[in-house]
């Protein structure tokens, strides 16, 4: 299983090889996790949602399709996308958008740009990290509520009281730093 | 392919991009990507700077049980064998090799799935637990506990093995509450023959707990029953049956 790709993995958990989703769950269980505490600080929830993202894994019908992009990027849209089910499931007494569960972005496919193959996780972090120190408190905050909290844009409008399209072209110019500082520190 | 020099789209494409849009705006934003290769770019920028986001994260140390409780759920034991005397070659469920809290972890794997910690008995058994840990806990068996009438009720048993003590843990959901004097209370079934292992309310979710110690001259038992009783003192069951192996 060692030297299997995550697509091939995939391809065996998708044919119900348990010995598959093991290794995966060795190779990706520290970001995962990792994720889900970021996303709820809390060990118990952490723990509900890694649970859901392989029982996920297992039973998913439609799979991985490598044409969309990387498998890690499909993992964590599955993540987030249960990690935030989850916290909307405490937040009943507000209105939410249903999501669906598999629902991904393809990540671009510019090598330069592409976190898993060309650095690895740490130096990306420390990029990011670094990247972030340009942003301002109103757009960490942003960032915060949007993509670990999982509010959607409409209700961090209301709850700042600020109009929508403030919120929109906030998130823009955010995405737009981020962007820019990470390519300028990859460039380097 | 045809640009539009000043597209006024940049908010739009945002929402877009992180799939906060309803269908009408995601065909119409589908449709002018098709034909402006500007805002086809934009799209491409914001989609990886938001996918880059998640590599933010500070490593968390993994807590170590934590796999055997995935694995576990995902891979019950096979169904409910004849006895339970066939415990011995289910011991590769084992919580062994992990601290002295290890009978503790696994009962909160319980309490996990529960997420009811009101239940003040169960606390003060894992209490008492804790505090006499030399041996590792092993889950023996898990039992899923199907709805007798048409409901959405379920539940599992657990059965843990620690040192000579065995003990069985219910968690059960989707049950109705109860009215007055009335109890569900849960009956291991043998031959036919039923002895209670105790009884217990829900909460206001229909959720219930339940610990049983077993004792040795009570193996072993081939079924679990759990029924709805007018009262919490009977010794055979008297009311209808919710929910069975
Ligand atoms: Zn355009």
């Amino acid at each position: 299983m060692r030297n299997k790709s995550d697509t091939e993995l995939m391809q065996l958990v998708m044919e119900k090889n348990r010995p598959a989703l093991e290794e995966l769950y060795d190779r990706y269980i520290k970001l995962v996790y990792s994720f889900a505490i970021k996303s709820t600080k809390d060990e118990q929830k952490a723990r509900v949602i890694v649970q859901a993202v392989f029982t996920r894994l297992w039973t998913t019908e439609k799979g991985y399709d490598p044409e969309r992009g990387q498998f890690v990027n499909w993992l964590l849209t599955i993540t987030r996308n249960m990690a935030i089910d989850h916290l909307r499931a405490e937040k009943r007494n507000h209105s939410f958008v249903p999501i669906e569960p598999e629902r991904w972005d393809q990540i671009a496919d510019h090598p330069e740009n592409n976190p898993a193959n060309v650095v690895s996780r740490k130096l990306l972090r420390e990029q990011i990290e670094k990247a972030y120190r340009y942003l301002s408190r109103s757009q960490v905050e942003l960032i915060q509520s949007l993509y670990w909290e999982g509010y959607s844009l409409s209700e961090i409008a209301q709850m700042r009281e600020e109009p929508i399209g403030t919120i929109k072209s906030r998130l823009h110019q955010t995405l737009k730093i981020l962007r820019n500082h990470l390519v300028l520190e990859m460039e380097e | 392919m045809g640009t539009y020099g000043n597209c006024s789209l940049s908010n739009e494409l945002v929402a877009y991009v992180i799939g906060d849009t309803t269908e009408e705006e995601k065909h119409f934003i589908e449709k002018h990507l098709l034909r402006c290769s500007i805002c086809h770019r934009e799209v491409n920028e914001l989609r990886e700077a938001w996918n880059m986001i998640p590599y933010d994260l500070e490593e968390t140390e993994v807590p170590v049980d934590l796999k055997e409780e995935v694995m576990l759920a995902i891979f019950p034991p096979e169904e409910v064998p004849k006895s339970v005397r066939k415990w011995t070659w289910l011991k590769r469920f084992s919580f062994s090799g992990l601290s002295p809290h290890g009978w503790v972890t696994a009962i909160l794997i319980v309490a996990l799935v529960a997420s009811v910690w009101n239940n003040l008995i169960v606390r003060q058994q894992l209490v008492a637990l804790e505090s006499k840990s030399e041996h590792p806990a092993q889950i023996l068996q898990v039992y899923s506990l199907k709805s007798a009438n048409p409901g959405s009720a379920n539940g599992n048993v657990w059965l843990f093995e620690k040192g000579n003590a065995k003990k069985l843990v219910f968690h059960l959901q989707g049950l109705e509450a109860t009215k007055g004097s009335e109890a569900y209370q849960v009956w291991l079934i043998q031959e036919g023959k039923r002895r209670s292992a105790g009884v217990f309310l829900v909460d206001q979710n229909g959720t219930g707990i339940l610990t049983y110690d077993m004792k040795e001259e009570q193996l072993p038992f081939d079924a679990i029953g759990i029924t709805l009783e007018p009262d919490s003192e009977g010794t055979q069951p008297r009311g209808k049956k919710v929910l069975g192996t």
